[in-house]
């Protein structure tokens, strides 16, 4: 017999459809409070409660009431408990409701152990879906509805109180008393999975299916129907291999929960983990294509750039390099040739796109946000990859009309142009006595930058060689001269003339 | 803005806000001592003083937040239990949980909440007027954005609409502009003539002196007691600031030094 046909099969027993119909009314009801536990943050709060009727069961059973009273009771008194020692102990919650909570179940334990009851103490605490009898049946039922009545009733109430405590209560809503309800729907609840879950389960039941549809749902409603959709999905699933494995039915119903968690957590299309991983990888991938574009952009050269001197220039290793040049090429960004890599006519102008955004960056930065020019160089290198592309023509609107970044280089037109200065010599290469005009410094070293803008070195200064001297040049900046070491005169560029 | 010597509309017969001798104490420790202050339908007021002076605690005690340990409160010209539900009090923003499963919309739509009975849902009429808040503060388009994924800024903005949205006849704006952009800044300033046109009363916790010159018609100086009440440019004085910030001057003259005070030594 395939398990379907076993299935099927089942259905035509009564108990069989009776526990079927309570895992759908637990799953549901569980669902629909524990959406409010989750988003309010009480999870911990349901354990206590749930926990705590264990002892009101065992009361029950000694007095001869309904244990669905006992239960009830005691699972407000430690909702008022836990309050109350809060508010007179220096304890803080989470300690005071681990205490309250253990304590209450350990004499419930006490009690059922020392008392030899017929109640089924494995039943109580871990639940028997099959075991459910038509009265628990109706039990379950006429709990739910109430739970999920009251629910839907107050819902506008409820999300405000849930949301925003400090409004809700400043505009006169009677936080005090939701408050107490919303605990008191939360003992109702754990009765009415009781039978199914038992008490030491149900915070599972409570949690995992909202916390799996909170994956999906930027809205209180949704997330709502979603862990209704998820908890009965969970509760049927979890009976049917109670029933087939011959498992405790409580056991089962809470390894589904957690596995549709996991599976959400790992999956969901934009808070999962998997996603996210992957979006952040293809992020840091995108990244890296960008910074090999600039560079081949700035070396500006009609010859192929040897690979080994590419990857010094975005200081990556030569053979991640060659793997990246690879991927460019098969992008059609990029020929290979065997003295090196030159753009296409494609990978120019993406390049150009790419450096237009970030010299646009830089520029915003020093112009608006009045950052220190020594150090927008590293502060665009990362805005450029997390701000979305569109921004770069809102970018340039913002800084007007500008031919160059704070470092002299010009900005790329939007349709990839960009100005070539007609003549550029490194200052380190003038001849003495030589004169020039600053037209940009390289950007990249803040020490060197901070050095450039304390003696005047900055686009559209004049400049006149001295001399040389044995580590660098002496050269003539407005009315001063100064010494400028080697390394520092290779990073301006002047255009010689008067 | 508003020019600063502009005249500052008298208490009208109801005041929005009437506090009498409040005094408020937490933990034996006093935070409010012997406030009194009314401020009118129609003005929008700047409150100044240093940390721990009282502000928040003056503000949760005007909407009935914590117990008043003497003193007295009224709103609209009744108790704070019948007035409260037009008084939209806007905590820091770190106060609200902005993971919580709401959108922008959810979240503007909650003021209107006030003003329906129990179990009633908002009609058309409470989404037209949400809507219409959203538009105030220019953020219709993030309607359907979750609010978690706002800036600083667009999250203070949609506080704001939410009280729009409420129709609030008062105001009580905690440091709204802390930690927000340009743009938001501008927007909220912008609201402020507006309010004051509309009737209603808007007391703000403002930081920036300058901004405090230029903005407010009236000016509450507190730290524990109200120091002064007055014009900005009656108040805003180095002695009176002096008084205010006792014993916490190096902030205060680094500010003072900065903008020039008029009334200088």
């Amino acid at each position: 017999m395939s398990v379907l046909q076993e299935l099927a099969a089942a259905l035509g027993y009564a108990f069989v459809r009776q526990a079927l119909l309570a895992a759908v009314v637990v799953g549901t009801v569980c669902a629909v409070m524990g959406s409010f536990l989750l988003v309010r943050r009480w999870a911990l709060l349901g354990d206590a409660i749930s926990h705590a009727v264990l002892p009101g069961v065992a009361i029950a059973f000694l007095l001869g009431w309904p244990y669905v009273v006992g239960a009830l009771v005691t699972g407000l008194l430690t909702a008022l408990g836990i309050g109350a020692v809060e508010r007179h102990t220096r304890l803080k919650q989470d300690a005071a409701m681990g205490l309250l909570f253990i304590t209450a179940f350990a004499l419930g334990l006490a009690i059922i152990s020392r008392i030899r009851s017929p109640v089924d103490l494995f039943h109580v605490l871990f639940g028997n879906v099959l075991a459910v009898s038509r009265g628990d049946l109706v039990l379950t039922a006429v709990s739910g509805a109430v739970v999920v009545g009251t629910i839907a009733l107050l819902y506008k109430e409820l999300l405000l109180w849930a949301f925003d405590p400090v409004m809700a209560e400043s505009v006169g809503l009677p936080v005090r008393r939701l408050h107490y309800l919303m605990l008191l729907l939360t003992s109702l609840t754990i009765v009415a999975a009781l039978q199914a879950v038992g008490i030491v389960l149900v915070v599972a039941m409570l949690i995992a299916p909202p916390a799996t549809a909170a994956m999906f749902s930027d809205r209180l409603h949704r997330l709502i129907l979603g862990a209704v959709l998820v908890g009965v999905l969970t509760a049927v699933t979890g009976f049917w291999l109670a029933y087939v494995f011959d498992i405790a039915s409580g056991a089962t119903m809470v390894l589904v929960g957690a596995g549709f968690f996991a599976l959400a957590a790992l999956f969901a299309p934009r808070r999962g983990v998997v996603v996210r991983a992957l979006r952040r990888r293809q992020a840091a991938a995108q990244a890296r294509l960008d910074d090999y574009l600039k560079a081949l952009f700035a070396e500006e050269a009609e010859a192929p750039t040897p690979v080994a001197a590419l990857a010094a220039r975005v200081h990556d290793a030569p053979a991640a390099a060659t793997a990246v040049v690879r991927q460019l090429a098969r992008l059609g960004l990029v020929t290979e040739t065997p003295h090196g890599v030159q753009l296409t006519a494609t990978g120019r102008r993406a390049a150009a796109q790419r450096v237009r955004t970030h010299r646009l960056w830089e520029r915003f930065l020093v112009d608006r946000a009045g950052m220190p020019w020594d150090q927008v160089h590293q502060a665009a290198d990362r805005l450029e990859h997390v701000a979305p592309r569109r921004l770069t023509e809102e970018l340039a609107r913002t800084v007007g009309p500008q031919a160059t970044d704070p470092h002299g280089a010009p900005i790329p037109t939007a349709e990839g142009e960009v100005a070539r200065p007609a003549e550029e010599h490194l200052l380190s290469e003038l001849q003495p006595e030589q004169e020039g005009t600053v037209t940009r410094v390289e950007d990249e070293d803040p020490d060197v930058l901070r050095l450039l803008e304390a003696t005047g070195l900055v686009p559209g200064r004049r400049v006149r060689l001295v001399r040389p001297e044995p580590d660098g040049v002496r050269v003539a900046v407005g009315d001063g001269e100064i010494a400028i070491p080697r390394r520092v005169a290779r990073s301006v560029y002047v255009m010689p003339g008067r | 803005m508003t020019p600063a010597g502009a005249a500052t509309p008298a208490p009208a017969a109801t005041p929005a806000v009437e506090v009498t001798n409040l005094s408020v104490t937490y933990d034996s420790h006093p935070v409010l001592l012997g406030v009194s202050v009314q401020v009118g339908p129609g003005e929008v007021v700047g409150v100044v003083g240093p940390n721990g002076a009282g502000k928040s605690t003056l503000f949760r005690a005007l909407v009935g937040l914590v117990p008043l340990t003497t003193g007295t409160v009224r709103l609209l010209g009744g108790p704070v239990e019948r007035g409260r539900r037009w008084v939209a009090y806007l905590p820091q923003r770190e106060a609200l949980d902005w993971d919580f499963p709401v959108v922008v919309w959810d979240a503007v739509l909650m003021g209107r909440f006030p003003h329906l009975p129990w179990g009633r849902r908002p009609g058309a009429a409470d989404r037209a007027v949400a809507a219409r808040a959203l538009e105030a503060l220019g953020i219709a388009d993030l309607r359907d954005r979750h609010i978690g994924e706002l800036s600083g800024g667009q999250q203070q903005r949609v506080l704001l609409a939410r009280a729009l949205a409420q129709e609030a006849r008062v105001l009580l704006l905690d440091e709204p502009f802390i930690g927000v952009d340009a743009a938001t800044e501008a927007t909220i300033l912008a609201l402020l003539p507006r309010l004051r046109a509309e009737g209603r009363t808007v007391l703000v916790v403002d930081h920036d002196l300058v901004r405090v010159r230029e903005t407010y018609d009236r000016v509450l100086l507190l730290n524990q007691r109200l120091v002064a009440a007055g014009p900005p440019a009656a108040v805003l004085t180095e002695e009176l600031l002096r008084a205010t910030y006792a014993g916490r001057l190096a902030p205060l003259e680094a500010m003072v030094g900065a903008e020039g005070t008029e009334g200088g030594p």
